[in-house]
């Protein structure tokens, strides 16, 4: 299914900010929400590549700020 | 909807013959050919009848008489006629003897059913009565070839008929049978020999062109041996749904079958992995109301290909689909298989079916037999289940039930992945009749029962937050005298460890390591690197190892990727970084004066999420990537490990890696629950890894499966006193893993899995359950593991499945690569809220035990030749053959496409050609390797991944090579003229177009050739022109009577002067003391006279009856069979002869040389030269022998002809070579004729001689004896 190069994805994102892609026609598992950006894999790609700069869980970047 | 052309119509009169002899069906053929491969009892068809009151003897012998006098076909033999061709011939009369077996008729019936029937000599058809508790039982059985099951209910019909008539003394009423099974045939092949179906075969062509092999997940490899023994699985739909199916199927304007095939194909495309799906699918097909009261072989079997690739596919979409190939397939369906087969080159598996394994059969709800009231009902004693293919489903409705019934091979699949086979079949039907239109890939394949106890492994707790740090602190402060790292530069407690990290971790803060930073470590194999990782590890930061042994550029682009702020470097290593990459800190020798530091344990730095450490590995874009992994990761790794290994205070742990290969890792885990860690270098051979073992008191080894095959191949026993071993890597070669076990009494071996993103373990296998391969097992504590199909649901027990992981111990992601990080850790719809899982691209499935079997790569599937090919299974293959230690399976791409080379290690030279033999006993055709190639180790990466750049290259392909031999040309000829392209002589039949049909009219051609028998499956065995020659050469080697047995037949190799090339001299010399008058003859292509012809024991046998002289024999033959055409037409050819051949004829005889002239003798090119010789060359020749020469087409006197001295020729021919058709309209018959007379006007002493059997070694065997006592007879002239 990740592998359909022409398949249509939807950037996810989860609660810790971990972003990731999941086919644009089924349902987006709990816990996960449609980040808004759809299209192939690799503009999937690309668009995380630029929006999520910052791979730490987002519990640990508020704790690492609270600190 | 798509349009079809309807089904042709046979337009030839099926009339009733008067022969009794007619050509098979295009069905009959197949079973023909398939019995004389293997006569067993796999097409054997049974049916059998309760008789509740008894059975009247002479009724049911006069019924069974009146049956087989009603019917032809029960009195029909099959025979192979001298051309190749196949016949059925109808007996007048023949008699079915009635076993009566009584109440003991066990054994009776196992023979019926059992015992295998020579086709060729009826009946066809055994009859058994049987005593049973409650009446009589009848049971007949009879080969396929002459029934199907619809037949078996005429059989019934009739028999019962009879049988009533016979009892009641009136005649039987059954109705007028209009034509027999023979005029069927006839029938049928006249269509077939029309040009009226050669549209049909294209499209036949076209509809499977690049089709794949369906694919199942093999219990056991399959093997050369053809094992028939079959399992059933029954399942059964409701009631309610079998009625909605039917319903859908009208509404869909396509029949149950369809329905029921639809959801075959649904779920092995679920099963296999794969979207295009070819099945078989079986057709009983009467096509004229005359055949339907008629016995015989009706059936076709057509190839169903369903794509189900594309947008979400419904159930109503895929029956609609499957309903468009089943009419394809129907209007399609006179096209015999076998000349499908032939058309796709897809015949060259001998022991797998064409095209398909897997076959559907819907029996329809036809109740069938008499409902009359007294009537017999069915008897069906308990008979050995017969699997004619791999997988077959029938289906039939029984009481308003649809029962599916599987039946499947026992020798290559166990009962528990079929039935949850059917089980998800059932599942798909029952949901796709009832909800059509829900996406197929909503539809689970799986209970949920099921689904939970396959998942039941799984553990969704969170791990521990205490982080390595904590851990180890807690030791220091229990037993902190204990040792905790040994290794040749001494031993660290826990307590020096810990206080030494401690200083060191202030260094470190104040050269910028933190939460969240990376300290690259290029270290040595010495207790230090402990001290180092720990600091790091207590100053919050990230380690990232480094291999000395990489490349600066290598080194330096890690460096800089992960943004390391330092590196710490042992001294020995330090020329070996890289100028400029980052600040570094020589640590080791010390030079370092860390006393001013406080030794206390310091603040915790980081938290579970912060980084842990970093390990590289190569990405597929080249670039190297950095795994990322947590302390939580790690902890999940550490708090884990005491359920699956040794490491508690009072065990040592070795593991052989380097730092940089993240099996290093699992030394935390000992460290974190007081055991030792052994660092110490064992090399890359582990060599005197049994000392170090015995040194340190190792009791918990961790290897590689490399490195336990080397060691197993020097002798395990060496490691003994160890308490665990650990295995980890995919494929663990299960001749190790065994020899291991018993090689190591009370050691524990366990496998072990992992990718590094799942921080180093993730199922580990302890024993058990096992298959071929060895199982990787159960999921780690705080690990889920989930086998996926590719619409990502849970697979069912023994379904092909991509292994994701999920849980604690997934990795943060690939440092600063967002992208590749969110490709390969995606959502995971089976775990907690917002949990990802990891997509490994590793295959495998579960066991039914819920062990999880590991089949191979994702990636390593590849598609050769339309075949889709794990490279694992290869793999262990080979690492089943004994001395081979380990391999690795590539794909590589030749001019001639792409191919497969097996890279080996092992203990001796492989012999290639017989490893070839032996893998093909296991493996289908196409998957032996085309290249094996021997190395001394097989090289891998830094993260022990094959290194395929380090690979010897493949040498290329050799070009088609010409026939080396006479023979080898003439079956090259035989099999070209029979597939109508030319077949090179080392390309296999099968691979060229040959089917099985065409193997009987290739064996006759060449068993006219050579005047005797060849069996059949001479060419299933030897598939290539090549080595049928040679194959026919070792079976005639008896043959060559007393000259070869008394060593009367010496062998030479001999260059000439003038001509290039090594070639093979035979000399012949006769029995007893060499008398004076010692005649010679020199035979031009020697070897075939001497190999296939027998000259010698011809020789011999001459000298017996008195019919020549003592005569020695020189056989020439030429040194490459390509340039043999060549030189025997050249002219001067006949010089080489006198003034080479025939002086060393004189040395090799020696005192038996009695001086004198020779004879030539020659077929077809070679008579040219041999009468040429005779004529050209008077001084040294005086007489020829040319059988078969196509003597017209060349001038044979020289250019100056003075007349020649007189000699003497022998010509022949054969009669049939009337045909033969030389230069300016000569045949072959005239030409011998037309020189034979010129020759005698020019004063020769000339004969003549017409014989059989046209141009064939055969024919020219059978003219020796009279050729040579001719040219030496008694009545020949004294010489001048």
């Amino acid at each position: 299914m990740f592998d359909d190069e022409r398949r249509e994805f939807s950037v996810v994102v989860n609660h810790e900010g971990q972003h990731s892609i999941w086919p644009a026609d089924r349902d987006i598992p709990s816990g996960w929400r449609a980040e808004g950006f759809s299209g192939d894999k690799a503009a999937c790609l690309a668009h995380i590549d630029r929006v999520w700069t910052d791979l730490r869980p987002l519990s640990l970047r508020s704790q690492m700020q609270a600190d | 909807m798509v349009k079809f052309e309807p089904r042709p119509t046979n337009p030839f009169p099926l009339v009733r013959g008067s022969t009794t002899e007619s050509p098979l069906s295009a069905g009959q053929e197949r079973l023909w050919w398939l019995h004389q491969w293997d006569a067993s009892y796999e097409y054997h068809i049974t049916g059998g009848w309760r008789f509740p009151d008894g059975v009247d003897r002479t009724a049911l012998a006069t019924a069974v008489a009146g049956l087989v006098r009603r019917h032809q076909i029960l009195r029909t033999r099959f025979v192979l006629r001298p051309d190749g061709t196949v016949a059925q011939e109808v007996a007048d009369e023949i008699d079915v003897p009635v076993v009566w077996a009584g109440s003991d008729w066990r054994a009776a019936v196992d023979r019926a059913v059992r015992e295998p029937f020579d086709l060729a000599r009826p009946p066809l058809l055994r009859v058994v009565v049987a005593e049973l508790d409650d009446g009589y039982g009848v049971l007949t059985s009879l080969h396929h070839i002459i029934t199907d099951r619809w037949s078996m209910d005429v059989l019934a019909r009739d028999l019962f008929e009879f049988y009533e008539a016979a009892l009641e003394h009136r005649e039987p009423r059954l109705p007028q049978l209009a034509v027999q099974y023979g005029d069927y045939a006839d029938w049928q092949r006249r269509f077939l020999d029309s040009s009226l179906l050669r549209s049909r075969l294209d499209h036949w062509v076209r509809a499977l062109e690049g089709s794949e092999r369906l694919e199942l997940p093999l219990d056991r490899p399959r093997s050369a041996a053809n094992d028939a023994a079959g399992g059933t699985v029954v399942v059964e739909l409701s009631e309610e749904a079998t009625a909605a199916m039917t319903a859908m199927a009208w509404r869909a304007r396509a029949t149950p079958v369809v329905v029921v095939t639809a959801a075959l194909v649904a779920g092995l495309s679920a099963f296999s992995g794969q979207t295009d799906v070819v099945i078989g699918a079986i057709v009983s097909d009467r096509p004229r109301p005359e055949l339907q009261d008629l016995i015989g072989f009706f059936i076709n079997t057509v190839a169903l290909r369903v794509d189900l690739s594309g947008e979400p596919l419904t159930f109503r979409s895929l029956v609609t689909r499957t309903r468009d190939a089943w009419m394809a397939a129907d209007a399609h369906q006179d096209v015999p298989f076998e000349r499908i087969v032939g058309a796709l080159h897809a015949g060259s598996e001998p022991q797998r079916n064409p095209v398909f394994d897997i076959a559907v059969n819907h029996a329809g709800d036809r109740v069938s037999l008499a409902e009359a009231p007294g009537a017999p009902t069915w008897w069906h004693p308990e008979l050995p289940v017969t699997a004619r293919f791999d997988l077959s489903l029938t289906t039939q409705v029984v009481d308003g039930r649809l029962r599916a019934t599987f039946v499947y091979r026992s020798a290559l699949f166990d009962e528990a992945p079929i039935a949850a086979l059917a089980a998800g079949y059932i599942r798909l039907l029952e949901q796709g009749v009832t909800s059509p239109d829900l996406p197929l890939h909503q539809v689970g394949l799986v209970e949920e029962a099921e689904r939970k106890r396959l998942h039941g492994g799984n553990d969704a707790t969170p791990a521990p937050e205490a982080t390595i740090v904590e851990r180890v602190q807690a030791q220091a402060e229990r037993s902190p005298a204990a040792p905790a790292v040994v290794g040749a530069t001494g031993v660290l407690t826990y307590q020096q460890l810990n206080e030494r990290a401690n200083r060191l971790a202030r260094h470190l803060l104040t050269r910028g390591a933190g939460p969240e930073r990376v300290v690259a470590v290029c270290l040595d194999k010495t207790v230090e690197r402990f001290v180092v990782l720990l600091a790091i590890a207590k100053a919050g930061a990230a380690y990232l190892p480094l291999d000395p042994d990489h490349p600066a550029d290598r080194l330096r682009f890690l460096v800089s990727d992960a943004g390391a702020v330092l590196t710490v470097v042992s001294p020995g290593l330090r020329e070996r970084l890289p100028a400029g990459a980052a600040p570094t800190l020589v640590f080791g020798d010390g030079s370092l004066d860390l006393s001013g530091y406080d030794a206390g344990n310091l603040p915790p730095a980081a938290f579970p999420d912060n980084l842990a450490y970093l390990i590289s590995t190569s990405g597929s874009t080249g670039a190297p990537k950095s795994v990322a992994v947590s302390h939580r990761a790690l902890s999940r790794l550490v708090a884990g490990a005491p359920r699956h290994l040794d490491i508690g205070p009072g065990a040592t742990f070795l593991q052989c890696g380097p730092l940089t290969f993240d099996v290093a890792v699992l030394e935390w885990a000992p460290l974190a629950h007081g055991g030792r860690v052994v660092v110490t270098d064992t090399g890359t051979l582990l060599d005197g890894l049994d000392e170090v073992v015995r040194a340190y008191g190792v009791t918990t080894l961790k290897l590689v499966s490399p490195q336990l095959d080397l060691l197993v191949e020097r002798d395990i026993r060496t490691l003994a006193g160890l308490r665990q071993l650990v295995v980890g890597g995919d494929v663990v070669n299960p001749q190790s893993f065994a020899a291991a076990r018993t090689g190591l009494p009370g050691c524990r071996v366990t496998a072990s899995y992992g990718p590094t993103e799942c921080t180093v373990l993730a199922t580990v296998f302890d024993g058990g359950e096992q298959s071929v391969r060895v199982p990787i097992g159960h999921p780690l504590p705080h690990t889920r593991v989930y086998l996926l199909d590719r619409e990502l649901r849970p697979v069912a027990v023994g379904m092909r499945g991509e292994i994701h992981l999920a849980g604690d111990g997934l990795a943060r992601g690939y440092h600063g690569r967002p992208g590749l990080t969110a490709q390969a850790f995606v959502p995971d719809p089976y775990g907690p809220p917002g949990a990802r899982m990891y997509r490994t691209g590793d295959i495998g499935r579960y066991l039914p035990s819920g062990a999880i079997d590991f089949l191979g790569r994702a990636d390593k599937q590849v598609k050769i030749r339309g075949f889709r090919i794990e490279m694992s299974e290869i793999e262990h293959a080979l690492l089943r053959e004994p001395g081979i230690t380990s391999a690795v399976v590539l794909r590589v791409e030749q001019a001639t496409g792409p191919a497969l080379a097996a890279y080996v290690v092992a203990t001796d030279p492989v012999d290639v050609p017989a490893l070839r033999r032996r893998l093909g006993t296991t493996l289908p055709a196409y998957m032996l390797p085309d290249h094996v190639i021997e190395v001394p180790r097989i090289p891998l990466t830094a993260n022990n991944k094959v290194d395929r750049a380090a690979l010897p290259p493949v040498a290329a392909d050799e070009p088609a090579a010409p026939p080396t031999t006479g023979l080898e040309a003439r079956v090259v000829e035989a099999w070209s003229e029979v597939l109508g392209r030319t077949v090179p002589a080392t390309a296999d039949f099968f691979a060229h177009g040959g089917h099985s049909l065409l193997v009987p009219r290739a064996t006759a051609a060449i068993r006219r050739l050579l005047g005797r028998e060849v069996p059949l499956r001479l060419m299933m065995t030897h598939r290539t022109p090549a080595a049928y020659a040679a194959a026919i050469l070792a079976e005639s080697a008896p043959d060559l009577g007393a000259a070869s047995r008394e060593h009367r037949l010496e062998q030479q190799a001999w260059h000439s002067r003038t001509y290039p090339g090594e070639r093979r001299l035979d000399l012949f010399l006769p029995a007893g003391e060499p008398g004076p008058q010692l005649r010679t003859l020199i035979v031009l292509d020697g070897s075939e006279f001497v190999d296939i012809m027998r000259m010698p024991a011809i020789l011999d046998r001459l000298a017996l009856q008195g019919r020549i002289p003592a005569t020695a024999a020189l056989f020439v033959s030429p040194a490459e069979w390509a340039v043999r055409n060549r030189e025997l037409l050249d002219e001067d050819f006949v010089d080489v002869l006198a003034d080479e051949l025939v002086p060393h004829l004189r040395d090799w005889l020696g005192e038996r040389w009695q001086g004198g002239r020779t004879t030539a003798v020659g077929a077809s090119l070679g008579a040219v030269t041999a009468v040429r010789a005779a004529l050209r060359r008077p001084d040294c020749f005086d007489g020829a022998v040319g059988l078969s020469g196509p003597l017209t087409d060349h001038r044979l006197l020289p250019a100056t002809a003075t007349e020649p001295s007189p000699a003497r020729f022998f010509l022949s021919a054969s009669r049939e070579e009337a045909d033969v058709m030389l230069d300016h309209g000569i045949s072959q018959l005239d030409a011998t004729k037309r020189t034979g007379e010129d020759l005698a006007l020019r004063g020769h002493d000339v004969r003549c001689a017409y014989g059989d059997g046209g141009h064939t070694y055969a024919a020219w065997e059978a003219m020796l004896p009279q050729a040579i006592s001719w040219a030496l007879g008694a009545e020949r002239r004294t010489n001048p």
